[in-house]
């Protein structure tokens, strides 16, 4: 099960940084295989994608246009909006929160499958 | 790193909007927030045409990133998560992310998208039926 693990977050944070999408390919794994609770596999997909996202960060900052202009309002939103979405978590019922992800990755599957 | 803001005072409030509703996603899923961040950046390459798609994905990764250090923060820092159980998957997360960098100029991640997306759309429907 380790070499799978392994398999798997190699995979998912490559595609990741790639851009194809799969910052939740960890949280589906240990949900859906491991069969991990669904906020614990939430927990672990965020310590995980830090963990995958920086060094790509590093190799992306010295080859792609980063414009801080932008960067700056979708941080700066983007981490004021993580504390409200925190707190709608905690109110949400933990089998509600399972499936309300799976709605979410259905809905982005579907609009990335249909997509140009 | 460029420093030329975004084009109109629409464009910006359009982004924030669309930052505030992924950060909100990232919070309540420990994930999710680069669906909306692309899709936004994608709208705005329409009239800033200095973003290319690899750029648009490279700041969606820098924007994910702060959002989720920031859910991580809370959820480590209110008991829901613990960095102790995301370990084994630290190291083989950073080669990946390193590899998928610098593979990106390498290969068209088209095919490699749609593939996933049906793996998405499985897991979707597995988890709404469980």
């Amino acid at each position: 099960m380790y070499i799978l693990d392994t398999a798997v977050a190699f995979f998912a944070s490559m595609l990741a940084s790639m851009g194809v999408g799969g910052g939740g390919l960890l949280v589906i794994y240990l949900t859906l295989v491991k069969g991990t609770e669904q906020l614990g596999a939430q927990g672990i997909n965020l310590f995980f994608f830090l963990f995958g996202a920086f060094p790509a960060m590093c190799v992306h900052l010295f080859k792609r246009k980063i414009n801080a202009g932008i960067l700056i309002p979708l941080c700066f939103f983007g981490v004021a909006g993580t504390l409200f979405g925190y707190f709608v978590m905690t109110l949400l019922p933990r089998a509600l929160l399972g499936k309300a992800f799976g709605a979410l990755l259905l809905v982005s599957g579907v609009i990335a499958l249909f997509k140009k | 790193m460029h420093l030329s803001p975004s084009r109109t005072k629409s464009g910006i409030f359009f982004l924030c909007v669309c930052a505030l509703a992924a950060g909100v996603v990232n919070g309540v899923f420990g994930t999710g927030g680069g669906i909306i961040t692309v899709f936004a950046l994608s709208r705005l390459s329409r009239t800033n045409t200095s973003l290319s798609k690899k750029d648009i994905f490279a700041t969606t990764l820098f924007a994910c990133f702060a959002m989720s250090l920031s859910s991580a923060a809370i959820y480590a820092l209110s008991g829901k998560a613990s960095p102790e159980d995301a370990l084994p998957y630290l190291l083989p997360a950073a080669l990946g992310g390193v590899f998928g960098a610098l593979l990106m100029d390498k290969i068209k991640p088209a095919v490699l998208s749609k593939i996933f997306a049906l793996l998405v759309i499985w897991a979707g429907i597995s988890l709404i039926m469980r």
